[in-house]
């Protein structure tokens, strides 16, 4: 996969590209990094959503759609989520290749400067939003925290996350809560917005065929005509509590969630990170995994059963969807195939197949511009950004003994269950 | 012997090729420069909505709701082992999918793409079904059509089309129900392999580091001659008129969620490339974010950002549906229906046209992006008989007039059901 060029443009602010040329479409993404906390993170999400909806350029929403629409159907989106101990606020600008378009629109310096217009330059007068497209704010924040419960999955995995983490930056709602949405005021938000500008750290990814120093000079002059104090920002590993959290939740529903969240024991995001990437794939993470073959395939009991591990946390989840019935016996049957690994009890092929497939996925990271996007962005906050074939490398070099010792440090730390009611 | 077609793209710089194999089976192979990655997709015309068929003229045959889906669950196993086990020793990620129209298996690969190619049409090609092996997938099914019951989206979306659709089977759960399924058995999986997995009424499309020489030469290997059929699938007459105007469902859910069908007039053909490109353009016109309609209903607090449209088509079938959360879904359904009517009356823009135009056709060229997106459309181009790159020049080429009548001819206000699910 193509390497990616980072440089300096500002104090905590850097410009990051990978220059590609095999694809039809181009996607610029500016994000900011800020600790998570209860006090801000409701106005960040709000900011993620009111700077994307109208700019100084394009005052309404409905002026901003035409324009992007008129460049070949560009879209302008933004995403707020928690990783580890920060929230990240994501703005995002993608669109065709200029390439490909009728007329010779410039559609990657068009972009460029929406995407900072959207950032440097929003909707605002005399120090504040304009109400009423922070009323829409607040309604689409609103309604996206009703919308996660309505999916049950990621209810119930949010929920397990929120109750593990209920003492850390990394349990905060991404979205934060709708009691403090309904404090925000045009005036306060506009606060938080000059203190996103000035206090967070900025990324911005840039990936394309069109040259990106046009793109970088832009980013370059906004972010040097603003004051810079970027805050510091940390993530603590998570380590269990030491009892069992238990919490079980009833709804009419058709089918049971069972979520069990873990701690690794690992001392660093560092250390052991592609041996517990491979433990998890060994576990839950493909169909020759522990889970799928034994509390699916042998005993029926469920249609997903599957680990996830969280790298910069350092926290493992394990979700399925079961029977209300046979609640106890697959959360038994997933301990067990725990049990297993800490056992030593596991085969060649378990091992070989899960390498094979997260070297087959790594290879093929760089075959979409999402995926050579997300690579990046999920590693830029380390001293060393490895490529896809660099953690192969890694990954295939891990031993048996090194995954048995790993599972060894593996604690149970909190079961959250949706019960349907019967 | 087998024929072999190159078909190019002027507009995109791509193309793939097409061959005719000799064992009676439409192959497409779409190489990708600078790609590390493969995509082999291999799928047969059938799907959950073939429940009633003959062959060669023989009697009609009624099998269980769901069936398409459980074999292609089966499908995967084998005497020696199942399909997935021999993937994991090459390293690809493999899957399948059934749909109301085909059921496909697919794998993606970084490596030995022809080991993998051959796994692929060997586990489709040998079925493998005792009464043991049934059995056992009557559990995994089962939570997989809970799961899907449990789901908003879904369930709004099967309430609408039992609104829209007095016969056809589109308005069945594709998976069936747990009372379906379990009248399902090996013979009857036998059955309808035997009828809908002859290789004339498959395809098989790959796309990405790829080559037509190595893929015939696969082919050559392990696909053989069987004896062509005539299938004739049998749906009950469908009438215009919908079945009725509202459906709700109370479910867990704070935001309520709704779908809005407007019925259109099918027949076992599909719209052709041009006017399903008339079709795009004028749905982004008149409901994309740029719309009137759009800044409407959010300045009166009716929709947000998951607001949505889709042409939803099949054999037999055609709608328009509009959808997404909503406090007050039949607010939001009126002022749908009234902005169409006044549309209808004071005519199109036709700036809006240009704009929309060129946003449908930087979405389809985008789409070659991606080698899942390109197997998986150059599968539907096959089996709907259009040409794959056709799709992006009659984009390209539409006329506002065409765009115009074509209004005429869609989204009758009389003619539509809301479908909604809300909480308590």
């Amino acid at each position: 996969m193509e390497p990616l060029k980072r440089e300096k443009i500002g104090d905590g602010a850097h410009f990051n590209s990978v220059s590609v040329s095999r694809f039809k479409t181009m996607k610029i993404t500016v994000s900011a990094y800020v600790p998570a906390s209860k006090d801000t993170a409701s106005e960040y999400a709000l900011l993620s959503d009111i700077l994307t909806r109208s700019t100084k350029d394009y005052p309404t929403l409905s002026l901003l759609e035409k324009k992007l629409l008129s460049l070949y159907g560009a879209e302008l989106s933004s995403e707020v989520k928690i990783f580890g101990d920060m929230q990240v606020i994501s703005l995002t600008a993608s669109g065709l290749d200029e390439r490909y378009a009728f007329d010779n629109t410039a559609i990657a310096s068009e972009l460029s400067a929406i995407l900072c217009g959207a950032l440097f330059e929003p909707n605002v007068n005399n120090g504040a939003f304009d109400s009423e497209e922070l009323n829409q704010s607040k309604r689409q924040i609103y309604d996206s925290i009703d919308a996660e419960f309505s999916d049950k999955r990621t209810y119930s995995v949010s929920k397990c996350v929120e109750i593990m983490c209920s003492d850390s930056p990394a349990g905060v709602n991404r979205l934060g809560d709708k009691e403090s949405i309904k404090k925000v005021t045009e005036k306060s938000l506009y606060s938080a917005w000059c203190r996103l500008l000035k206090t967070a750290r900025f990324e911005i990814m840039y990936v394309a065929d069109t040259d990106s120093e046009n793109a970088k000079k832009i980013f370059f002059e906004h972010f040097n005509s603003v004051e810079r104090k970027p805050a510091e920002l940390k993530t603590r590993l998570f380590t269990a509590e030491g009892n069992i959290k238990e919490v079980t939740e009833e709804m009419e529903l058709a089918q049971s969630k069972l979520v069990m969240g873990f701690e690794t024991g690992l001392n660093s995001e560092y250390e052991n990170y592609p041996q517990m990437m491979l433990l998890s794939a060994v576990l839950g993470g493909t169909p020759s995994s522990k889970l799928f073959m034994n509390v699916r395939e042998k005993q029926s009991l469920c249609y997903y059963c599957i680990s996830r591990y969280n790298r910069i946390k350092g926290y493992m989840i394990i979700e399925s969807g079961v029977e209300t019935a046979n609640l106890e016996k697959a959360r038994c049957s997933i301990l067990e195939q725990l049990q297993q690994l800490k056992d030593g009890n596991i085969t060649d092929f378990e091992i070989s197949a899960a390498k094979l497939a997260m070297t087959n996925s790594f290879r093929s990271v760089g075959d979409t511009v999402s995926g050579i996007e997300s690579w990046y962005l999920s590693r830029i906050t380390e001293d060393k950004i490895s490529t896809p074939e660099e953690t192969a490398k890694q990954i295939n070099a891990v031993t048996k003994e090194q995954l048995v010792s790993l599972a060894q440090r593996i604690k149970l730390d909190t079961v959250y269950t949706l019960k349907s009611k019967e | 012997m087998s024929t072999i077609q190159e078909i190019n793209s002027a507009r995109t710089g791509d193309k793939y090729y097409k061959i005719n194999h000799d064992s009676g089976l439409t192959i497409y192979v779409y190489p990708k420069d600078g790609y590390t990655s493969s995509y082999g997709i291999f799928g047969t015309n059938y799907g959950s909505i073939n429940t009633r068929f003959s062959v060669d003229g023989g009697q009609e045959i009624t099998v269980p709701d769901g069936i398409a889906h459980y074999l292609e669950h089966k499908l995967f196993e084998s005497e020696d082992g199942d399909a997935f086990t021999r993937f994991a020793k090459t390293g690809a990620s493999a899957n399948a999918y059934t749909s109301f129209e085909k059921t496909c298996y697919l794998f993606s690969c970084s490596d030995k793409f022809e080991e993998n190619l051959e796994i692929l049409l060997d586990f489709v090609r040998t079925p493998y079904f005792t009464a043991e092996t049934v059995a056992k997938e009557q559990g995994i099914i089962g939570q997989e059509i809970k799961m899907y019951d449990d789901a908003p989206d879904w369930k709004v979306m099967f309430n609408l089309l039992e609104c829209l659709y007095h016969n056809h089977p589109v308005k069945i759960d594709i998976a069936g129900t747990v009372e379906t399924i379990a009248q399902i058995t090996a013979e009857k999986l036998y059955q309808v392999y035997d009828v809908f997995y002859s290789l004339e009424n498959m395809a098989l499309c790959v796309a990405g580091n790829v080559n037509p020489r190595q893929v015939i030469s696969i082919a050559d290997k392990v696909l053989k001659k069987g004896k062509e059929k005539k299938i004739t699938n049998d749906f009950e007459d469908e009438p215009y008129n919908i079945v009725s105007t509202y459906r709700e469902q109370i479910m867990p859910v704070t935001v309520p969620v709704f779908n809005l069908g407007f019925k259109e007039r099918a027949d076992s053909r599909m719209m052709s490339a041009s006017v399903s490109a008339e079709t795009d353009v004028l749905l982004t016109m008149l409901f994309s974010p740029s719309s009137e309609l759009y800044s409407r209903l959010l300045k009166e607090n009716l929709i947000n950002s998951t607001f949505s449209f889709e042409v939803f088509e099949g054999p037999g079938y055609l709608s328009v549906i509009l959808g997404g959360e909503s406090r007050n879904p039949k607010k939001a359904a009126d002022i749908i229906k009234e902005y169409i009517n006044s549309v209808r009356e004071n005519g199109i823009s036709r700036g809006d046209f240009e704009s929309s135009k060129k946003a449908c056709y930087g979405d389809a060229v985008s789409s070659l992006n991606n080698i899942q997106n390109i197997g998986n459309a150059l599968i539907a181009s096959h089996f709907t008989n259009r040409e794959f790159f056709k799709n992006i020049d009659a984009l390209a080429e539409v006329k506002f007039e065409d765009v115009e009548r074509r209004f005429g001819e869609i989204l009758n206000t009389s003619n539509c059901a809301l479908s909604v699910v809300k909480g308590e």
